[in-house]
């Protein structure tokens, strides 16, 4: 083979998988992590997850949503429960309509120390809890509904009309 | 009358279709492979004409099902999963690829009948491999049709009991965009499939050439035009029905067709290169193959659950199998055959230049390619981190910002300096003649920008967070690059044909365009690319907030003393004082929170808010974001947002929540700068392809004859450009139109004396049937106030509510006791109405097939009108350049005249 042929190759491939690890090296900064709130919990390290984008599922505690209107803009705080752990979730801004006490929901946002939400969680009359030193500030929650998107799914239960008994 | 029997003939015959369909495609691959390996002239034509029987088969099943769709056939598992009695006949219609098994056989259908003209126009000029195109294009169709006959039958019925009404189209899907959504994406996607038949068939005959490309040029630009629709659709459904103000989230399923849109223009480029310089066989292959690989890999990645996505279609085992295998055969044959034909496949000839065309045109390929490869890698990125540490991982759009937004920005350079190139070399002299213009005025741009608008300077990172640009800014100067660069192409190309012809610059620019349609409705296209671009810096400067405003100006129940003072007050032009507490400031705006108004009809609750929106203390609209909660939609409310549409911005407010009973409202409202430039970029794309494809007759006549006057000419190409451009707007207004939210707020409004109020007495709820004969008699008669061909049963209107009443009281009258009374009961009603209003036209369905037959007729009358009249057109612009052979010579050929516009420009 000729050289210019080799080192044209050899650029090629250089330029491959130097684009290629680049990639998956910026991608570890982006990379958002989908954890059940028992599974945050027991990996014990909460303070290893500090800051980063995460996306915590569980059910919504039953008579812990709390909200308020502050400058026009509702606040609420409310505890996330899965598989006997649980964690406090901060969120502003509109809610899923399906949010309410026991629904499932996935919060999108980061874990802080609860210290530092201290300030909202008073303006809201909550006490933040002792053994929860950690808590997520969530930029949007989403209530799971798996099946918005496929119609026969989601009107799979609603058979019910009772007028269209032809001649019967 | 619907049989609610399980038993249904039309399910019969169209599985009966299907299987004969199955049966003449696996006879259509091997009379096609054996036909041209064995040189049998015969068998090759069996299987062409297999193939169009196999199109007739796939199309009476696709009438039936519609058919069945049309009649209600519930019997039909899939017309009762995805339809009900209510839906309009729109929908119906288009119910047909509302779920998976419809979509299959739309797919199906729609190959069989792209295949049929592809087959139709080449299978003369392509004898020695069109058995083996047949035979691809067969053995794609036998894949989708054995996933619909063992897996998918869309014609299934019920084996025990049939529902009597259907269950009805998620509410989120009937509308508009969504019925024109997926099947543009579908007919992209499928589209794919002819080239990369005709790449195997060159492949498996050995015939190399250049021939098998000029035969699919045509078909990857519809396959690039149909996905650049479809993807603009879905982001325009996105952006008015989802309500979460964006139109791109980089949804697997956006990105599953966003990919072969990359390598499908990446080999619309790179196939002129062979064309023009004879190089890059080897890679245009490759590009039809992983184009078309990439559609039934999009396929399949959303389809069987592979990927997590929005669109949640399901986990489906058996499907991703199924897709599994057939993809790895289409990556065997295709690499295998692409081996065993190395030899000739070799390339004549090298680049000589760095300046030179097709290196402009090697880098865009390495460029869309990076691209395809990097959407897939993120797409796949929760299933790669899944597989290699089992901890779900995913990357948000933020990531694909960063890569995508540096790596577009290159292409857009590009689709403005390659054109300013020549082919082999540009000479110095040259480069400075081309470049000077536009790049001195993108430099002068850039400091104009930088001074007057200084937040265009603002840093954002590009692939990793330290590397920090004013990404804006260079965005901006590129797209004012390519605007100079394509102009001035246009600008010179028009002088020169002025000096040719002695035309007016009107004239010649539309002779220019037309002469040489590919080469100018490329540039058009990359123009449509810049515009579209300045719709996507926009997003940089995007602004969104979330307000909760206790209660509205307008209370409920407020007494008439206080309330009508304040609804003259926000009747007004100028914003009222006082409002502190319901309005808010966001950007130059001032929303007042109006009213919440509660209305309800047979089909849905709708809370909507009445919003009143000023801009410097004049109002600008009035909008009335809602939700409205379908009695049958299940648990979820659909957003229903309003926008104002503005050049400059779009104001985009969202109803995000509310109490009724307090009146209090949450608000999230977006300021979207710019993006009225993403459809009107697209409106601009859709016009260059549209100028791509104009047959050669048509633009020939045109250009031929000889002038009569310049005022007669110029009449003459405006004509037809104005058809190009009607055409374009037709079909492409849908993505320009975005209805400003004043315009509908009909629907949202307390419907006075017609509507339904929130007690349920308005005239749907009146007189409703009171048994299953009134009810079946009242859904086959027509409103005799021609709302929309409703049925007496639908109509909301006083006529209907008072019919169903005199309904009522004839079948009160009758004996209903056993279903044959019932039936004698029913028929008498339809007979009294026939003889009361004068004939069959009162039903819903006639009984005599006459009324069908006059639009029938009426179109098959003004498709034989245009057929003539275009055909006399054509034959008469033939014709005329024999007249004038000397003039066209300059046109017949574009490669040839392509060459000429180089030389006579390097003259200049």
């Amino acid at each position: 083979m000729q050289n210019a042929t080799l080192t044209k190759i050899a650029l090629t491939v250089a330029v491959v998988l130097g684009g290629a690890g680049f990639l998956v090296y910026t991608s570890v900064d982006h990379a958002q992590h989908y954890k059940m709130v028992d599974e945050l919990i027991s990996t014990g390290d909460l303070a290893g997850w500090e800051g980063k984008e995460l996306k915590v599922h569980g059910n919504v505690e039953a008579g812990s949503i709390v909200e308020k209107i502050v400058s026009q803009e509702q606040h609420r705080t409310f505890l996330l429960v899965k598989g006997g752990s649980k964690i406090r979730v901060f969120s502003s801004g509109p809610k899923p309509d399906t949010f309410k006490d026991a629904s499932e929901v996935v919060a999108t946002g980061h874990l802080i120390k609860a210290a530092d939400m201290k300030g909202m969680a008073d303006s809201l009359g909550v006490k933040l809890e002792s053994d929860l030193p950690y808590v997520v500030d969530a930029t949007d929650l989403m209530a799971k509904c798996p099946s918005k998107y496929d119609g026969a799914q989601v009107n799979k239960n609603i058979n019910d009309r009772s007028t269209d008994n032809k001649f019967k | 009358m619907t049989e609610s029997a399980p038993f249904s003939p039309i399910a019969v015959v169209g599985t009966l279709a299907l299987l004969a369909a199955y049966l003449t495609g696996a006879w259509c691959i091997a009379a096609g492979i054996a036909g041209n390996a064995r040189k049998s002239r015969r068998l090759v034509s069996s299987s062409v004409y297999g193939l169009y029987g196999f199109g007739a088969l796939i199309g009476l099943s696709a009438a039936l099902l519609i058919y069945g769709f049309v009649t209600h056939d519930f019997a039909i598992k899939y017309v009762a999963a995805t339809s009900e009695t209510t839906m309009s006949t729109w929908y119906k219609v288009t119910a047909f690829w509302g779920g998976l098994d419809g979509s299959l056989l739309f797919w199906v259908f729609v190959l069989a009948l792209f295949s049929t003209v592809a087959i139709a126009v080449n299978h003369r000029r392509h004898k020695d491999m069109i058995g083996f195109v047949v035979a691809t294009i067969m053995v794609v169709q036998v894949f989708f049709l054995s996933l619909l006959i063992f897996t998918k039958n869309p014609f299934t019925t019920f084996l025990t009991q049939a529902p009597t009404e259907g269950q009805g189209l998620n509410p989120l899907l009937q509308n508009y965009w969504m019925v024109i959504h997926p099947p543009s994406l579908y007919t992209g996607f499928v589209a794919a499939t002819i080239p990369f038949a005709f790449g195997i068939g060159a492949l498996a005959s050995g015939r190399l050439d250049d021939m098998w490309l000029s035969s699919v040029r045509v078909w990857m630009l519809i396959c690039f035009f149909f996905l650049s629709f479809g993807l603009i659709l879905g982001g325009r459904w996105a952006y008015e029905e989802l309500g979460w103000g964006g139109y791109w989230a980089w949804d697997p399923v956006e990105n599953a067709g966003l990919m072969p849109w990359f390598t499908a223009t990446a080999f619309l480029h790179s196939a002129i290169i062979q064309e023009q310089r004879g190089q890059m066989k080897v890679w245009n292959l490759v590009l039809v193959t992983l184009t078309f690989f990439l559609t039934i890999f999009g396929t399949f990645m959303t389809r069987s659950g592979a990927v997590q996505s929005v669109h949640a279609f399901g986990e489906d085992n058996i499907l991703a199998l199924q897709f599994i295998v057939f993809m790895a055969v289409i990556l065997i044959v295709s690499i295998g055959l692409i081996v065993y034909r190395s030899s000739k496949l070799t390339t004549l000839g090298t680049f000589e230049s760095f300046f030179s065309r097709e290196f402009a045109f090697l880098v865009n390929n390495w460029i869309l390619l990076a691209c395809a490869f990097f959407v897939l890698f993120a797409t796949m990125f929760p299933t790669i981190s899944e597989a290699l540490d089992g901890s779900r991982v995913s990357v948000g759009p933020e990531f694909f910002n960063r890569w995508m937004t540096p790596l577009g920005v290159i292409l857009l350079f590009l689709a403005g300096a390659a054109p300013l190139l020549a082919w082999r070399k540009t000479t110095t002299q040259r480069l400075v003649n081309q470049f000077l213009f536009p790049s001195a005025g993108t430099a002068l741009s850039i400091i104009v920008l930088a001074f007057a608008m200084p937040q265009t300077l603002h840093l954002t990172p590009i692939f990793a967070d330290r590397l920090k640009l004013p990404v804006s800014l260079f965005v901006l100067a590129t797209i004012i690059f390519v605007g100079l660069s394509i102009g001035q192409e246009f600008w010179r190309g028009m002088m020169v044909r002025r000096r040719q012809t002695g035309s007016d610059p009107f004239t010649s620019l539309l002779g220019l365009m037309l002469s040489k349609r590919r080469k100018y409705g490329g540039y058009i296209i990359h123009l449509g690319v810049a515009v579209l671009f300045l719709g996507f810096v926009g997003k940089a400067y995007e602004q969104q907030t979330d307000k909760t405003i206790a209660q509205p100006a307008i209370v409920r129940d407020e007494a008439a003393s206080t309330r009508v003072p304040k609804q003259q007050a926000l009747a007004q032009s100028t914003l009222p004082a006082g409002l502190e507490n319901q309005s808010f400031k966001f950007g130059e705006y001032v929303f007042v929170y109006q009213r919440l108004i509660v209305t309800s009809d047979d089909h849905k609750d709708a809370t909507t808010a009445e919003v009143g929106i000023y801009l410097d203390g004049e109002k600008l609209s009035t909008v009335y974001p809602a939700k409205w909660d379908y009695h049958r939609g299940g648990e979820q409310a659909t957003t229903e947002v309003a926008i104002t549409v503005r050049l400059s911005e779009d104001v985009y407010v969202v109803l995000t929540g509310y109490e009724q009973d307090s009146g209090l409202a949450n608000f999230r409202v977006f300021i979207n700068p710019l993006i009225s430039w993403v459809w009107i970029g697209f409106c601009i794309l859709a016009l260059g392809v549209f100028v791509c494809l104009l047959p050669a007759s048509l633009a020939t006549y045109v250009s031929a004859r000889p002038p009569r006057t310049r005022l007669g000419r110029a009449a003459d190409t405006g004509l037809v450009m104005a058809l190009v451009i009607g055409a374009t707007l037709a079909i492409a207004s849908q993505a320009h139109a975005a209805p400003p939210a004043s315009a509908a707020p009909a629907e949202h409004l307390p419907a006075g004396g017609m509507g339904m109020g929130a007690s349920g007495v308005g005239y749907a709820a009146q007189n409703r049937p009171t048994n299953g004969a009134a009810e079946s008699a009242e859904k086959d008669l027509l409103c005799p106030c021609n709302c929309s061909h409703r049925t007496i049963f639908e109509c909301d209107c006083g006529n209907a509510a008072e019919l169903r009443g005199k309904i009522n009281a004839m079948i009160a009258k009758l004996d209903t006791s056993t279903p044959e009374k019932a039936k004698v009961a029913y028929d008498s009603v339809l007979a009294d109405f026939i003889a009361t209003y004068g004939g069959e036209q009162v039903l819903a369905n006639p009984r005599s097939s006459f009324p069908w037959l006059i639009p029938m007729l009426a179109a098959f009358g003004a498709a034989g009108l245009l057929f003539f009249v275009g055909r006399r057109w054509i034959t008469r612009g033939r014709a005329a350049p024999m007249m004038t052979a000397s003039h066209i010579t300059s046109i017949a050929d574009e490669d040839l005249a392509d060459k000429l516009d180089d030389e006579l420009r390097d003259t200049d």
